[in-house]
């Protein structure tokens, strides 16, 4: 759970500092996962769909 | 000794009445230089020290222009599945049409391979571009042919190399395009790079089959599309003989060679005395483009 166990600092008790560690491990849970989707967006990593082979069509398209 | 790009681009640039400029003349002539010039009256020439007057030619022409033609001078001729190239196209909405130079497969922008057609940025997208956008044949009174896939827009201020752009004809599934032009037959897959001399033919949508020789190549020209001029580089320059090579409309047709029908040009500017196509090399390279269709 929050693996981030922090010492209380001047002025702040244990369940504030207790709280401040379950936001830091939440954050560093996070991180991998947004990168990974953010450089996926920008780099566009999806693999190119399988060859499309060509099928010329014979339809009538000029009866209107 | 031929002159180099950025010295022609120089005197291009230099000479506002200067429409073109490359190193071919009528008589094979190494230090011969010829400038192609509005014929609206004298101008000094700015040239540079290297180019001496004595050897440049000049030549009066009228303006180089983009051959779209307005749409109160569409056709009405509709072809059915599988279309040809050379056959009139019209993206919808716009105000223009063009010519489908041929079919072909290229690379869209997610890398895939996709089958379409090729014609010029200015026919298919002309200022504003949107991936998707519907292109109909002959009309948009008629269902789309294609949907505007890639483009490499023409700029006023960079020194352009082509005029470009691909759409993908999977309609629900199947292809509406052929890997046929229109009078011309089947083109070979392998393009060539044009060089002086050699015997080429083009369908377009105005003048239909028309034949020319290639006068000249590295040539860089100043092109109007009406509302901004761009210089291009690197261009081939052809001439027909007795009727004109092309007209306002024959933008996008593909110029081939005469007998062999390999892919030479994409034709997409000119007057009434040349017509300017760019080298398909730089297009192939950019679109991952083949004009290779299976049996």
């Amino acid at each position: 759970m929050c693996t981030c166990k922090l010492s209380p600092g001047p002025g702040m008790t244990q369940a504030q500092a207790d709280f401040v560690g379950c936001l830091l491990t939440a954050a560093m849970t996070a991180l991998p996962v947004f990168l990974q989707a953010f450089m996926g967006c920008i780099t566009n990593s999806n693999p190119p769909d399988p060859e499309e082979p060509y099928k010329p069509g014979t339809r009538e398209r000029c009866g209107q | 000794m031929a002159l180099s790009t950025s010295v022609k681009l120089a005197i291009l640039r230099a000479n506002p009445h200067v429409l073109a400029v490359f190193d071919r003349c009528p008589l094979n002539d190494p230090n011969c230089y010829v400038l192609v010039k509005r014929n609206n009256g004298d101008h000094p020439l700015n040239l540079p020290a290297l180019v001496p007057p004595k050897n440049v030619i000049i030549r009066e022409v009228r303006p180089i222009t983009d051959l779209r033609a307005p749409i109160a001078q569409a056709d009405t001729t509709c072809y059915n599945e599988p279309v040809p190239g050379g056959v009139q196209i019209h993206p919808l909405g716009k105000n223009w049409v063009g010519t489908l130079g041929a079919a072909c497969s290229f690379h869209d922008k997610d890398g895939n391979r996709r089958w379409g057609i090729l014609s010029n940025w200015h026919v298919l997208c002309g200022g504003s571009a949107i991936a998707g956008h519907p292109i109909h044949q002959p009309t948009d009174l008629y269902p789309p042919l294609a949907h505007l896939s890639d483009w490499e827009p023409v700029s006023p201020d960079l020194i352009n190399r082509f005029d470009a752009a691909v759409a993908n004809a999977n309609i629900q599934g199947l292809h509406t395009v052929a890997p046929t032009i229109r009078l011309s037959g089947r083109p070979a897959p392998a393009p060539v790079h044009p060089t002086p001399n050699l015997f080429v033919r083009k369908t377009g949508r105005t003048t239909d089959l028309t034949r020319a020789v290639c006068t000249a190549t590295d040539a860089c020209v100043k092109v109007s599309y009406g509302h901004f001029a761009a210089d291009f580089c690197e261009q081939a320059i052809f001439e027909a003989t007795d009727t004109p090579f092309s007209a306002p409309g024959d933008s996008g047709s593909l110029i081939i060679t005469e007998t062999a029908l390999h892919p030479v040009a994409l034709l997409f500017a000119g007057n009434d005395e040349l017509t300017i196509g760019c080298p398909l090399k730089p297009i192939v390279d950019r679109f991952n483009l083949s004009f290779q269709f299976p049996e």
